[in-house]
C-alpha cells in the first residue's frame, strides 16, 4: 500500500466514522438534552456529570474501560456475540461506540444550553392548544433552536474527527477498518516518514480550519 | 498595632532566583542519573538490573521508533538501549552515537489465550496482536514468522510489543507476538506460549549505543557494566540470549 492510498483509506475510515457518529449523537442528544433542559429531577446533575465526563477523563480513560468493556469476556462483547456477532473490540463498530460516548458532551452540551433559553410562554401556549410534550418538543422546541442542532452536528463530526487516544486503545490500527487519520499520522511520525506525516497534518489542520470558519459565518447570519 | 513584626524572613524574588540556581546546578552535576532511552519489550530486564550497575540510569521506555524520533528531534539520552540494530547504527553513521554492542537477543514467542499455540492455533478466525511490523522489530519479525508459515490470522497493529501483549492479556485478542521477556516477566504458564524457531524470522538483535556528550565516558563505563557478566546472567534470565558484539560493525573502540 503505497502513502497516498494509505492516507486516502486513513481519510475514508476517519470521514464514515464521523459521519456514523454524527448520525447517532443526533437522534441521541436532541431528547437528552431536552430533558437535561426541562427536568426537575434530582438526578440530572448525576446525568449532566455522565454526559459531561469526556469533557474531563484523558480519553485513555474510556479507551481502557471500553476496551474491556468491547472484549469477548466483557459486557458489550458478550452481547455483541450473544446476537450473532463478532467481538467488538478493534471493529468499525467498536469505535463508533466509543466514538459516540466521547463526542456526547460536544452534541449535548450546546444543546442543552440553547433549550435553557427556550420561551416558556411558547410552550404554555401550546400546551393549552393541546399541544402533547413529545409533539411541542418535535414541533417548538427543535425548529427554534435549529442552527444550535447544526452547530452541535458540526461540533460532534469535527471532534470524531480529532479523537486519538481511544481509537488508540481500543482500534488496533487496522488498515480499512480501524486506521484513522490521527493514527496515520503518529504511524508516518514513527516511521520518520515526515512528508506523510505533513500531509496529513495539513489536511486534518485544513478540514478543522475550513468548517469552524464556515460554521461560525453561518451562525452570525 | 505595630510591634508585632518579628524577625521572619520573607522570601523575595532573590531568594527564588537562588533556589532555581540552586535547583539547575543540582541538576546538572554528574551526581543526576544517566538517562537511558530504553526499547519497550526491555522494560522488565532493565527494572531487575539497573540496580545491580553501579551508576544510577533514568530510563525513558518507548518503541524504538519513537526514541529515535525523539533522538533526531534533539532530545538529550545518554545512553540508547533499541531493540534493533539498523537505527543504533543509523546514529553511529551520523556521527551522533558510537560503540554499537549488542545487549540482548531477543526471542519471539505466539502467546494465546485458548487451545494449545503453535503454527495450526493461527487460524483465519483467530485475532492475533503484533507490535507494528513498520516500525517494531518484534512486529517485522512475527510477521517474517507468518510468511514463513504461510499463515493469515486477523491481524490488530499495537503501537510495540508492550501493547500487543496488552491486548492478548486482557482478551480483546485471542493471542498476540510478543517477547519471550514479556511472557517471561508475567510469569506465564509454558503451555500458553510457543517459542518461534529461530529460521522462520531474522535474529531480533538488540544493540546498545552511547551517545556522544557531555556524559559519554560515564554512559560508555555504564554500558560496559551492562555488558559484564553479572549484568548479562540477570538479563538472560529475564527471557534473553547473551550479548555480543555487533557482526559486520566496524567498532574501533573495542
Amino acid at each position: 500500500m503505497s502513502v497516498a492510498e494509505d492516507i486516502l483509506l486513513s481519510a475514508w475510515v476517519t470521514g464514515l466514522l464521523a459521519l456514523t457518529t454524527t448520525a447517532v449523537l443526533l437522534l441521541v442528544s436532541p431528547p437528552l438534552a431536552w430533558w437535561i433542559a426541562q427536568t426537575r429531577s434530582r438526578w440530572r446533575p448525576l446525568v449532566e456529570a455522565f454526559v459531561a465526563l469526556p469533557l474531563v477523563l484523558p480519553p485513555t480513560v474510556l479507551g481502557f474501560y471500553l476496551l474491556l468493556a468491547l472484549a469477548p469476556g466483557g459486557p458489550f462483547g458478550a452481547i455483541a456475540q450473544a446476537l450473532g456477532g463478532a467481538p467488538l473490540a478493534f471493529t468499525f463498530t467498536g469505535l463508533v461506540i466509543g466514538s459516540i460516548i466521547y463526542s456526547l458532551p460536544f452534541v449535548t452540551g450546546p444543546l442543552s444550553a440553547a433549550y435553557r433559553t427556550t420561551d416558556g410562554q411558547l410552550l404554555e401556549a401550546a400546551a393549552s392548544l393541546g399541544a402533547s410534550p413529545t409533539t411541542r418538543f418535535l414541533r417548538l422546541v427543535l425548529p427554534l433552536h435549529r442552527k444550535a442542532l447544526v452547530a452541535a452536528g458540526v461540533l460532534g463530526f469535527a471532534h470524531t474527527v480529532g479523537e486519538f487516544g481511544i481509537v488508540l486503545m481500543i482500534g488496533g490500527n487496522i488498515p480499512g477498518e480501524t486506521r484513522v487519520l490521527s493514527i496515520a499520522l503518529f504511524d508516518r511520525v514513527e516511521m520518520l516518514d515526515y512528508a506523510g506525516a505533513h500531509a496529513i497534518a495539513a489536511l486534518l489542520l485544513a478540514f478543522a480550519v475550513i468548517v469552524l470558519t464556515f460554521t461560525y459565518r453561518w451562525l452570525r447570519t | 498595632m505595630g510591634g508585632g513584626q518579628g524577625r521572619v524572613m520573607r522570601p523575595t524574588p532573590g531568594h527564588l532566583v537562588v533556589a532555581v540556581v540552586a535547583l539547575v546546578c543540582g541538576a546538572a552535576s554528574s551526581a543526576a542519573p544517566l538517562r537511558i532511552a530504553v526499547a519497550s519489550n526491555f522494560q522488565h530486564a532493565f527494572e531487575t538490573v539497573r540496580t545491580s550497575l553501579d551508576a544510577p540510569a533514568d530510563p525513558t521506555y518507548g518503541s524504538t521508533g519513537l526514541l529515535y524520533a525523539q533522538i533526531m528531534q534533539g532530545r538529550t539520552f545518554d545512553a540508547f538501549l533499541s531493540a534493533d540494530r539498523e537505527r543504533p547504527l543509523k546514529l553511529v553513521a551520523q556521527g551522533r552515537a558510537f560503540g554499537p554492542q549488542v545487549y540482548a537477543r531477543g526471542s519471539l514467542v505466539l502467546l494465546v489465550n485458548e487451545d494449545s499455540p503453535g503454527p495450526h492455533w493461527l487460524t483465519t478466525d483467530r485475532r492475533v496482536a503484533l507490535a507494528n511490523p513498520q516500525t517494531a522489530p518484534y512486529g517485522r519479525a512475527a510477521r517474517q514468522a507468518l510468511d514463513a508459515l504461510g499463515a493469515s490470522p486477523r491481524l490488530i497493529n499495537g503501537l510495540n510489543v508492550a501493547q500487543a501483549f496488552h491486548f492478548a492479556a486482557s482478551g480483546a485478542a485471542n493471542g498476540a507476538f510478543v517477547a519471550l521477556a514479556q511472557v517471561t516477566a508475567q510469569g506465564i504458564a509454558e503451555k500458553r506460549y510457543w517459542l518461534l524457531p529461530d529460521r522462520l524470522h531474522a535474529p531480533i538483535e538488540q544493540v546498545a549505543v552511547v551517545m556522544h556528550g557531555e556524559r559519554e565516558a560515564e554512559a560508555q563505563a555504564w554500558l560496559a557494566q551492562l555488558l559484564g557478566r553479572d549484568a548479562q546472567s540477570l538479563i538472560g534470565s529475564a527471557g534473553y540470549r547473551v550479548s555480543g558484539d555487533v557482526a559486520g560493525v566496524d567498532d574501533s573502540r573495542d
